[in-house]
């Protein structure tokens, strides 16, 4: 394979320097409560577009890694989870540090993290170049099914009360029809306005609805950010390979669980870390301690969050369509450097793919010695950065990065509103991730429902067009178990999910 | 002597003039100019652009810097240029015929008028091709025709936007040939062309470029320009074939209202000095663009043509719907 070839080009210094940097900032900001990777990935965007194609991505990847990595820091340390993807670790990690175990627990995150990652990018190596022959397949029918498949992620997005969650994703669906419509050539609800005649935006409206809130809650706030942990600075990087590796079975199950659900649209770490710690929890042996402190948890839910970000790139590559919140983002920086996606992406822009997937690859084997070595300085540094330095530099990350996708200032308007309008929702307990999916999506869904209307009627058969080709009626089998499987899960799970709650608040 | 001195002296005020006279000529740019593209960077419009960023830093010695402001088929940015200041250094891309067609369509709601749309050189274009994928039965234009005139409305066509160039395009053909075909309209080309491929729809309307980018898995059946591209040799025209349809896309430098004929004049030489060294041409015509130039003042003449010759088929489109 020439996969050889591109880890050569993803060997420059500067693709090097670029790497750990991003896998240190990464760190630093996914250690910061409530700080999720897609806020991550968004506020370091525009310093990725004064870089290559190539090192941009692979800036973003690096961050994007760190800080699933780095929200285990302060879910081990004193149970209150970095970014949602960790808050199944809080549930083995904070007794393993009430027992005086939290470095061991901190190593055992980081090892688990960096096979997850490695499966993950795996996943991506061996499946991407096939699916994306497989996507020359998909036309309007197979879009609009596929569109479904994703919109059913709601419902684990709002475990806890459906019915809200149901609401936030029909805002979404709702914003997305603003602009013009392009099975009609009509403009829907702009009012004139020329700021609204291009819809709304995804990448400002994803940093409005899901990072504004978190900044305005820093701000409304006035503890603060963490407390001082107490670990030991004792390097147990044998113990913790031994914990992990004992726990074959469980390692890379959790991992497969990670990099399958990456590949669904927009579910995510939050979703992957809680079914395999479920999964793990359900094959436990009879020595094993599930939620009193078992390294075993922590194993699952590390190597699971970790194993979604190669993955998640798949649908986001081949399809268009961003597996993981955070890839909504890397698919607007690309859409800046001017890469075109689609499955010809691997043949004409194979260089920048492969180079990028070797340059995450190498971030991930970098979090080993960053994360055990520098880790726990990191963290120490993080609870010490007043935040009154923090948050003005997030927010102008943030005003930046809402601006440069399409260089325009109304996009800066919409971020804003949207970000006042789910920090308010929030408070009602109605979730914002639905509504980003409903927005990402909403068009998908439209405009392949209509092509294939329009395709049916013409045929003479509008059924045929939706149900006659095995793609879709794969994608149709997996919808019927998407609705399916939750009350099944729930059965066998219902105290950690009663638990977690909160998973779907800031994906 | 005397008359040698004369002559001297007779010759620095002309040499003055004549310094003045260049000086002005080489005084534009004095800075770095903007180009506002309203679609992204690698799509037609963002290439078409990018073409000629390389050559304008080599003849300026300042840079063309480009912002893609992408949004509503262009419109974002074209809904700006009467904000812009007309001192020549805020340029926008204009496409046509969208920028004929989308005010038609939208009215009130396009967010500019076809006044704002002020071209002071066309430089480049793009035909139209009916394509089908690879895979298709439909080895010529004749095969798909007779498909057609059998099944009246069952053959699907897809195309990019409703009211574009690709719908102007199906509109005419079927207009010209009494045909009935039946028209699916596409977010951007790159998903047209993913339905075509997908076996979705049974043809397509589509550009040139797309002729060089996916030539291995589409064939393209006929072309919609006056002649044959050099470029494809073997692709015949529709009017060869008997249907009189000329549709092609093409791309202007465009100045804010208000500008002064000196600077349209001064902008419209500058970019036809750019666009005309020989590396540029060869790249437009090997990405599958037609390179054309329509300077200023001609290119009023040109969007006044375009303005008619596209009008009556906008609001024949926007009828219809």
């Amino acid at each position: 394979m020439d996969f050889i070839t591109y880890i050569e080009a993803a060997f420059t210094p500067f693709n090097l320097a670029v790497s750990l940097g991003g896998l240190i900032i990464g760190i630093i900001l996914g250690a910061l409560p409530g700080l999720s990777s897609t806020f991550s990935c968004a506020v370091m965007l525009p310093v990725s577009f004064a870089m290559s194609p190539v090192s941009g991505l692979i800036f973003l990847g690096a961050v994007y890694m760190g800080s699933t990595y780095g929200g285990s820091f302060a879910a081990i340390l004193i149970k209150t989870p970095g970014t949602p993807q960790s808050i199944t670790t809080t549930f083995d990690g904070f007794p393993m540090t009430k027992k005086g175990l939290g470095g061991l627990a901190l190593a055992i995150a980081c090892v688990s993290s960096v096979v997850g990652g490695i499966v993950g990018i795996f996943v991506f190596l061996f499946f991407a170049p096939p699916l994306a022959k497989f996507a020359l397949l998909f036309g309007p029918a197979e879009y609009f099914w596929l569109a479904l498949f994703g919109l059913t992620i709601i419902a684990s997005l709002s475990e806890g009360n459906l019915i809200k969650g149901l609401i936030s994703g029909f805002f979404g669906l709702a914003l997305s029809q603003i602009g013009v419509s392009v099975v009609s050539g009509d403009m829907r609800f702009t009012f004139e306005s020329t700021a609204l005649i291009g819809g709304i935006p995804i990448i400002p409206a994803t940093i409005g609805l899901l990072c504004m809130p978190v900044a305005i809650d820093m701000i409304a706030t006035s503890e603060k950010h963490l407390d001082t942990p107490k670990i030991s600075s004792k390097n147990q990087l044998a113990e913790a390979v031994k914990a992990v590796f004992s726990r074959k079975k469980n390692l890379f199950r959790s991992s497969l669980i990670g990099a399958l659900i990456g590949i669904i649209p927009a579910a995510g770490g939050a979703i992957a870390s809680l079914v395999a710690y479920a999964e793990a929890k359900r094959g436990a042996r009879p020595e094993d301690t599930f939620g009193k402190g078992d390294p075993g948890g922590i194993v699952a839910s590390e190597s699971a969050n970790n194993a979604t970000v190669g993955s998640g790139l798949v649908p986001t590559f081949v399809l268009g369509i961003p597996g993981t919140p955070p890839d909504a983002v890397i698919l607007g920086a690309m859409m800046v450097h001017g890469v075109q996606i689609g499955p010809k992406l691997f043949s004409d822009h194979s260089g920048v793919i492969y180079t990028f997937l070797a340059g995450i690859t190498i971030a991930t084997l970098l979090m080993l010695p960053v994360g055990l070595l520098v880790g726990k300085y990191i963290y120490r540094a993080v609870v010490n950065v007043p935040k009154s330095y923090l948050i003005p530099m997030i927010a102008l990350m943030l005003l930046i990065g809402a601006f440069a996708i399409q260089n325009s200032h109304d996009d800066i308007l919409i971020m804003l509103t949207l970000g006042v309008v789910a920090w308010t929702i929030g408070w009602f307990g109605f979730p914002a991730p639905p509504i980003v999916l409903g927005l990402l999506l909403g068009p998908i869904a439209e405009q392949g429902f209509a092509q294939s209307l329009m395709i049916g009627q013409a045929k003479g058969s509008v059924f045929n067009v939706f149900f006659s080709s095995p793609v879709s009626l794969i994608l149709i089998t997996l919808i019927v178990v998407a609705i399916a499987l939750p009350p099944i899960l729930k059965q066998y799970s219902v105290r950690f999910f009663s638990e977690s709650k909160k998973v779907g608040e800031q994906v | 002597m005397v008359r040698f001195k004369n002559k001297v002296i007779l010759t620095i005020p002309v040499f003055l003039t004549a310094l003045l006279i260049s000086n002005i000529a080489v005084a534009y740019p004095e800075k770095s100019v903007q180009l506002t593209v309203g679609f992204g960077p690698g799509g037609p419009s963002g290439i078409a652009a990018r073409f000629m960023q390389k050559r304008f830093s080599a003849v300026t010695g300042q840079d063309l810097v480009i912002i893609n402001k992408p949004g509503a088929g262009g419109a974002k940015a074209w809904a700006q240029i009467k904000k812009d200041k007309p001192d020549g250094y805020q340029l926008t891309l204009l496409n046509f015929p969208h920028t004929v067609l989308q005010p038609i369509a939208r009215g009130a709601n396009a967010g500019y008028t076809y006044e704002d749309i002020q071209p002071v050189l066309y430089y480049t274009s793009v035909p139209q091709v009916i394509a089908v994928r690879k895979e298709s039965p439909f080895k010529t234009f004749e095969d798909l025709l007779m498909a057609i005139k059998k099944n009246p409305g069952k053959i699907t066509i897809a195309g990019t936007g409703i009211g574009g160039s690709n719908h102007s395009a199906f509109y005419k053909l079927n207009t010209v040939g009494k045909l009935k075909g039946a028209y699916v309209p596409f977010k951007d080309t790159s998903s047209t062309i993913g339905a075509l491929k997908s076996g979705a729809t049974d043809a397509a309307w589509t550009f040139t470029t797309q002729g060089v980018k996916d030539g291995d898995s589409i064939r393209m059946l006929a072309i919609a320009s006056e002649k044959r591209m050099p470029l494809f040799p073997d692709l015949p025209t529709l009017t060869e074939l008997g249907f009189p349809v000329v549709d092609v896309a093409s791309w202007a430098i465009g100045v804010p209202p208000g500008t002064s004929a000196k600077i349209r004049e001064q902008v419209s030489k500058m970019f036809q000095k750019v666009v005309s060294d020989p590396s540029v041409a060869s790249d437009m015509e090997n990405g599958g663009y037609l390179p054309i130039s329509i300077p200023y003042p001609e290119s009023d003449v040109e969007k006044a043509r375009l303005g008619s010759s596209y009008g009556a088929v906008g609001v024949a489109l926007s009828k219809k719907n």
